[in-house]
């Protein structure tokens, strides 16, 4: 799995830590790193909070562009 | 795209089943070793098996909860008051097991001065041994998230 660098500048340009994230969203902040260092693959619906949090659509942040 | 793409709905309740199963082997084999110990009483050596694989398992969980991870120490009351409680709790399981056990074997012989000294030092060594056990415990959980707390700080803002 690539790493999600989408999600991660997402993040930094909200101003919010992974530890931020992650108490929006309901999980710990290792789980947040997993998912952008690309090691963990979120379920639907935990992508769909994360998206929330960031204020990001789906396509945003978790659509993969073809090469 | 269908080879690479597992049903995860049949994985998931696949994983979900193998848990509930060695939960339920793990209650079924404390039940064997409480009812050999103290019911049937007989010798170590007839429920040594039990013994070591209920007390392996449980080893081989936490051992692989705390190199995941996973953080034990989680909730709310979390530090020392977290440990005291959990050994507190512990001390009076172990207490009640055994006072009954006991009770059942020599009810009959015991003043009830003798019983109450024999069950407050029970509780006492119980809490104290779960004590040290939840340190440890304590100890190694935090030492993990310290060190994945690390990783993250460094990777936190790293894009690339």
């Amino acid at each position: 799995m690539k790493k999600n660098i989408k999600m991660k500048i997402a993040r930094i340009e909200r101003d919010m830590k992974q530890e931020d994230l992650a108490k929006a969203v309901g999980v710990t902040r290792q789980t947040i790193g997993l998912i952008e260092a690309g090691k963990y693959n979120p379920s639907l619906k935990l992508c769909i909070a994360i998206c929330k949090a960031l204020g990001k659509t789906l396509d945003e942040l978790f659509w993969e562009e073809t090469p | 795209m269908r080879d690479l793409i597992q049903d995860e709905r049949t994985t998931g309740q696949k994983r979900k089943i193998a848990s509930e199963t060695c939960s339920l082997l793990l209650l079924a084999l404390l039940i064997a070793i409480l009812y050999q110990q103290y019911v049937l009483n007989v010798p170590f050596a007839n429920y040594a098996a039990e013994f070591i694989c209920f007390f392996g398992a449980c080893c081989y969980l936490l051992i692989r909860n705390i190199t995941s991870g996973i953080d034990l120490f989680s909730r709310k009351t979390t530090g020392v008051k977290y440990v005291l409680i959990s050994s507190i709790i512990s001390g009076l399981a172990i207490c009640t097991v055994t006072g009954i056990a006991n009770y059942a074997r020599y009810g009959d012989n015991a003043t009830p001065g003798i019983w109450l000294m024999t069950l407050a030092i029970t509780f006492f060594c119980g809490t104290a041994a779960a004590f040290l056990g939840f340190s440890i415990l304590y100890y190694l959980n935090k030492k993990r998230q310290a060190a994945i707390e690390e990783e993250l700080n460094k990777e936190e803002d790293d894009i690339g």
